[in-house]
């Protein structure tokens, strides 16, 4: 199963220790609000040539003062989508007139331009995730809301003990005979296997409800800890680099439009 | 109903989502299986919890996996609202409503799907359903639409068997459980 990586029991999932560069020290509220930026100026961009120019710049500010080649690297399975979505449409695109032999430029352009904003997409979350912890991100849920960051947190610990009882399970019907090799057999096999963790894992909600209220979960408020995330001096210059960004592709989208 | 009851069954609706997901790409089957959580915690907590367990489930799953699931919480959440509604109006435990909800949101999880992977992938999602969706591109000349028909079949499949899923394992539930949403044709005659 490839679901996160953890390393002594804590789930890591995308977090790269490899640095501690300006990003992975920007704290999370800057760094969620300059990506939220980043991506809305992205989705403004009004061509295929602005884009390329907007996939470089995120790609820069996310490799040079980041995680730098390692970011490259997780991006490399995207690159290869990216490729077979250009060819996809270069062969299949409707809008296909001016051709050469199987391929049509209007096709490779909708294709490129799908293409160059999923690797800057997939940059930015990658950007993002490779340089905070889950903890940490589900800790900020909590200062929006108490509740949701409890639900990640708890979730956190009760994933790793659910894919326990999977492998467990698994290994169980295997010894009773289960096997899957036709398309039947194999969703036969899922449901023997899904329904016991499924009830096996209401019991557990039983108990985890049980331990919530033993720990005074709900009861008095003033128990738990908050986390509220603040502005850090010394970032602000990257909230502004951002906000010139996203403003700079609406003027440019405003222009545009206008000018037709 | 008890809140930190509540709070758990999210957590855990979430965690048969993910486990799910992954079981059924581990026996490379060809439906997604990933809502079966959402169905569960919206048949047991009603229409808003279950949406948020559909979508946190992929907010969950973008942080610690797969960054290009996050959009795709918007399908997961609606299907958490749907069948909510669904089981407040109908209960959870005849044979008819898992088709119902199957047939519905073999139309409405596309729907809200195909624009959303249009968008991002360009319509492609590296599977099976590429072939399909090549095939209808070259006959019907509309990339969305061609999309949303390519999804419909995996998708009424996919729900129906998860709806189904459901249906049976919220039969079997004690009674308790079962008293977590007011429901007006419940067969069970709640016991206080």
């Amino acid at each position: 199963m490839t679901e996160g990586n953890s390393e002594n029991g804590i789930m890591t999932g995308l977090y790269y220790e490899g640095t501690k560069s300006f990003w992975h020290r920007a704290p999370v509220k800057t760094k969620l609000f300059c990506s939220a930026l980043l991506l809305l100026g992205l989705v403004l961009s009004v061509n295929i040539s602005i884009l390329v120019v907007n996939t470089l710049f995120l790609l820069t500010l996310a490799v040079v003062p980041g995680p730098g080649i390692a970011l490259l690297r997780r991006l490399k399975p995207f690159v290869f989508f990216s490729l077979f979505i250009v060819l996809f449409h270069s062969l299949l695109n409707p809008a296909n007139t001016t051709t050469w032999g199987w391929l049509g430029w209007e096709g490779f352009l909708y294709g490129s331009t799908v293409a160059l904003r999923l690797v800057s997409i997939v940059g930015l979350a990658q950007l993002f995730l490779m340089t905070t912890p889950p903890g940490v991100v589900f800790r900020y849920f909590s200062s929006w809301h108490r509740d949701m960051g409890l639900i990640m947190l708890l979730l956190m610990g009760f994933l790793p003990v659910l894919k326990e009882e999977m492998t467990t399970t698994m290994q169980a019907q295997q010894t009773r005979g289960l096997h899957w090799q036709t398309l039947l057999e194999r969703l036969q096999a899922y449901l023997t296997m899904i329904i016991p963790v499924i009830i096996k894992s209401l019991y557990r909600a039983q108990g985890m409800a049980s331990l919530l209220l033993l720990r005074g979960y709900g009861e008095n408020q003033d128990v738990q800890t908050h986390f509220t995330p603040a502005w850090t001096k010394g970032y602000y210059w990257i909230v502004a680099l951002s906000s010139c960004f996203c403003a700079a592709n609406l003027v440019i989208l405003l222009r545009s439009r206008l000018m037709h | 109903m008890d809140k930190r009851l509540k709070i758990a069954i999210i957590v855990v609706g979430i965690g048969i989502n993910i486990v799910g997901g992954t079981l059924a790409s581990a026996l490379k089957l060809p439906l997604f299986l990933d809502t079966i959580g959402t169905i569960l915690a919206a048949v047991l907590l009603g229409p808003w919890l279950g949406a948020l367990t559909g979508l946190l489930s992929n907010i969950f799953q973008g942080v610690v996996t797969n960054p290009v699931t996050i959009p795709f919480a918007l399908v997961n959440g609606a299907v958490g609202l749907i069948v909510g509604f669904i089981a407040l109006k109908r209960g959870f435990e005849d044979y008819v409503t898992p088709l119902l909800v199957g047939l519905i949101l073999a139309i409405v999880a596309p729907l809200i799907g195909s624009p959303i992977a249009v968008y991002v992938f360009g319509g492609l999602t590296g599977g099976g359903v590429d072939i399909l969706y090549g095939i209808l591109l070259g006959s019907s000349e509309r990339i969305f639409s061609s999309a949303f028909l390519a999804r419909i079949p995996t998708n009424f499949v996919d729900k129906t068997i998860s709806a189904y899923l459901v249906m049976f394992i919220v039969r079997s539930l004690p009674v308790q459980w079962k008293m977590l949403t007011e429901r007006k044709n419940s067969k069970t005659t709640p016991v206080e």
